[in-house]
């Protein structure tokens, strides 16, 4: 089915629906009377003498106001009839027990699977069937004690190459979590000011070696804060670095006498079409091979073509990188795609919900992000208009139950500790979870040529999952009500970054093009 | 601390700038920020010297993740002509401390390739498989071993077969060894095809539950371009549809599923596999399996 398909459902495009966030959060019509409202009339009819006093009784109070309606507002008014809260759906049995097959015979992995099992279904099973809310207040203050705290702690010494990394994850998952993160545009620039090296590129930290994956996380937090801050970057000694860090075999090298894999091609590749870098003289010539080549005979992809095991981080990292080349449809051309989309749906498990990176491995919230993040790419790639091919609503509660830390942040498991990757990483998987993508070509929009820069990754839509619209389920709208608290904004499926500030960075290009 | 060492005086240190407004600050212990401040320096003149290798082993321990470092102590091993044996014994230790680190293993392999001799490592990698039998960065650099040194027939395949005797679910050991059997060009004769089909029955016999060896007879049979039906009868035993509750094996399902689609009068028997997937088997991949069921339904149509 091809994406220029008009769809039978009416779709609604992120920015004409999501300005903000207030808008998510459900407000009272301005039409409707308020409690104050109602007794200045009640008054006005018994100061006026002349009429009879105007009965107000308390149904037909109820007739003339949408109180019932409102009543989670006003919970107390005595309008209100007594509403049994609702009882929470059962939990399903494939997230509430062993699977049904079970070999006998005891491995070490089938050990650390049990008691990954055993740590997580209290978690996945407990109040009353209810999952937890998204402690949004708290996630984002420990999002915000990585930006804002005056400094991090010297054990985080083990980041000092890896700063960029630590501004992207805050700011991304501040900007999922509906914060306005514009606020730390001049810091942001500040920061990557000493960072950015003469010679092209952006280090770990200042007087670091340019590195492609500072230099993806430097012009992602350009791009996340908006109002032209990419302009930092000098694009003219970038493209000279990019070049220099780049193989004949299409690859490229995460920094100059640095290790190749396919990171240092999807952070490349983000950076050159996001800057609208021009790729004549061989930039990317053979690129394409390469990716291809890194998918294994499991169906998933390589950190290179050299007889590694499938992964979760880099499938992602190749698919997104050829949905930055070519348009979704193109991809099952190029790749076996049968293949990949037996891998990526083995990658889930029950009971836990959650996604694992490789075969015969453990779930982990951070593949919400690497496994979880394909979907979108392969489900417009195979053209799926009538629901999602994986089980949302299964990695909806991994998310809520397992991975949220009661102190702020989210994690691995619920043994582990939160820190700024898995937040970041599980935020944008919730997002996933939350979210229907959906491929519009324009005329812009087209496959990579030579030449050009790549403008394949800008014809992405998104509109949020609906209630009731059977196929894309996820847990807190469809199962559960009204569930607008455990929301979060459009991520792009490309860029891991909000939508919407992709939208921008296209607009910032234009204007110097 | 270096400002106080004669050794060090004619180096003027260059401290870092964070920027005016800088955010996700670290607060550096002494020791650490003096240490950069002197390296940066030393890195602005590009000086190869005892003095600067000592520096980086310094930075090294106190933050092995600094990439800057690690490529600047290589140039200068080679630059000084170090006894490359020494660096490796150096490396091996900060190796077994720092599992999940990318630039020990790049190192590693600069200086083994300089080195041109591979003796010892198959010891030393084993001891980190003792750790992490998974460990993603120790199997890269291993199979960049076997291409590099031409190991491909040296004891590696019994290797394999060693580790997957201590966990027939590691799934990294069965990758290796579809990249001992396949990624050499070689072609896969059919003894070959009957080796490996014997291999992975044997194995299959001891966990009918366990994905890897499916995945790779999967594999196997794919590049020997032979049909799937050469295990129909491995599939069927784990997985009799005439009496489903006697199934062992998903995998064997999802496999008949794929052989059964592509015959029109099993058609029927593909679609049971599935719904045996779908409905008990493998019920949390409910969506997939039903997917594949409408492939199926679209391909007869």
């Amino acid at each position: 089915m091809s994406s220029n398909e008009p769809s039978r459902r009416p779709r609604r495009p992120v920015s004409a629906t999501k300005k903000g966030t207030r808008a998510r959060f459900p407000t009272r019509p301005a039409t409707m009377s308020s409690p104050s409202a109602l007794f200045e009339e009640l008054l006005e009819s018994s100061l006026n003498s002349d009429a009879p006093p105007k009965k107000i009784s308390i149904s037909s109070y109820k007739k003339t106001s949408s109180y019932t309606t409102a009543g989670a507002e006003y919970p107390f008014h005595p309008g209100n009839p007594y509403v049994p809260p609702p009882m929470p759906p059962q939990i399903p049995d494939v997230f509430r027990s062993y699977p049904v097959l079970r070999d006998t015979y005891q491995t070490k992995s089938q050990k650390d699977q049990d008691q990954t099992v055993s740590e997580v279904l209290p978690h996945i099973t407990k109040r009353g069937n209810a999952l937890p809310a998204l402690k949004r207040e708290k996630h984002i203050a420990f999002l915000e004690s990585g930006l804002d705290e005056e400094q991090l702690p010297d054990y985080m010494v083990s980041l000092d190459a890896s700063r960029p990394w630590i501004v992207y994850w805050c700011l991304t998952g501040l900007s999922l979590l509906g914060v306005d993160i514009s606020r730390y545009r001049n810091k942001v620039i500040s920061t990557f000011t000493p960072i950015q090296n003469a010679t092209g590129g952006f280090g770990g930290g200042h007087g670091q070696m340019s590195h492609l994956a500072g230099t993806y996380a430097a012009v992602l937090s350009l791009a996340s804060v908006g109002g032209s801050a990419l302009s930092l970057v000098n694009r003219i000694s970038m493209l000279k670095w990019l070049h220099s860090i780049k193989n004949p075999n299409g690859s490229f090298k995460v920094c100059i006498g640095g290790e190749t894999d396919v990171r240092g091609i999807y952070c490349a590749l983000t950076v050159i079409s996001l800057l609208r870098l021009p790729t004549d003289n061989g930039l990317l010539k053979k690129t394409t091979e390469y990716l291809i080549s890194c998918q294994t005979y499991e169906g998933g992809f390589a950190a290179t073509p050299g007889g590694n095991e499938a992964h979760g981080g880099y499938t992602f990292c190749a698919l997104a990188a050829l949905a930055i080349l070519y348009p979704p449809e193109k991809l099952k051309e190029l790749i076996d795609m049968d293949a990949l989309l037996r891998w990526m749906s083995a990658r889930q498990y029950g009971p836990e919900g959650g996604l694992s990176g490789r075969t015969n491995k453990l779930v982990d919230g951070c593949y919400s992000t690497w496994i979880g993040g394909c979907w979108p790419l392969v489900e417009a790639a195979l053209g799926c208009e009538t629901g999602s091919l994986w089980n949302r609503e299964g990695l909806v509660r991994y998310i809520m139950a397992a991975t949220q830390n009661d102190k702020g942040g989210l994690r691995d498991k619920p043994s582990k500790n939160s820190d700024f990757y898995h937040t970041n990483y599980v935020l944008l998987g919730l997002s996933g979870t939350q979210h229907r993508h959906w491929y519009e070509a324009d005329e812009e929009t087209k496959e990579w040529e030579e030449g050009l820069p790549p403008m394949a990754p800008f014809g992405w839509k998104v509109e949020e999952t609906t209630p009731g619209v059977t196929g894309w389920e996820t847990w807190p709208d469809s199962r559960w009500g009204d569930s607008k608290t455990d929301r979060v904004e459009a991520a792009h499926p490309v860029f891991n970054i909000k939508h919407e500030m992709v939208e921008e960075a296209r607009n910032w290009a234009e204007s110097f093009l | 601390m270096y400002q106080e060492r004669p050794e060090w005086e004619d180096v003027i240190p260059l401290p870092q700038d964070d920027g005016a407004l800088p955010l996700a600050q670290i607060a550096y212990t002494d020791e650490y920020a003096e240490a950069m401040s002197y390296l940066r320096a030393l890195m602005a003149k590009d000086e190869h010297s005892e003095r600067a290798l000592e520096i980086t082993e310094h930075i090294i321990e106190m933050n092995p993740a600094h990439y800057t470092v690690w490529l600047y102590r290589a140039n200068i091993v080679f630059a000084l002509g170090k006894d490359l044996r020494k660096e490796v014994e150096w490396l091996n230790e900060k190796a077994l401390r720092h599992e999940k680190n990318y630039q020990i293993w790049h190192h590693r392999q600069l200086i083994i390739d300089k080195l041109d001799d591979s003796t010892g490592e198959a010891d030393f990698i084993a001891k980190m498989f003792q750790k992490d039998a998974k460990n993603y960065h120790v199997w890269s650099y291993r199979q960049w071993l076997v291409k590099r040194f031409g190991l491909w027939e040296k004891g590696e395949l019994e290797y394999v077969e060693y580790l997957l005797e201590q966990d027939v679910r590691n799934n990294s050991a069965w990758s290796h060894r579809f990249f001992l059997v396949c990624g050499n060009g070689q072609e896969l004769t059919e003894e070959i095809v009957q080796r490996e089909l014997g291999y992975v029955s044997d194995n299959i016999f001891l966990a009918p539950q366990n994905p890897s060896p499916w995945n790779y007879i999967r594999g196997i049979l794919q590049r020997a371009k032979l049909p799937m039906s050469r295990i129909e009868k491995t599939c069927t035993y784990y997985a009799p549809l005439d009496n489903p509750e006697k199934i062992k094996s998903s995998h064997a399902l999802d496999i008949l599923a794929e052989i059964y689609s592509t015959i029109p009068e099993q058609k029927d028997l593909a679609i049971q596999s599935l719904d045996l997937l779908s409905s008990t088997y493998d019920p949390i991949r409910t969506n997939y399996w039903n997917y594949r069921k409408t492939q199926i339904q679209k391909a007869a149509a």
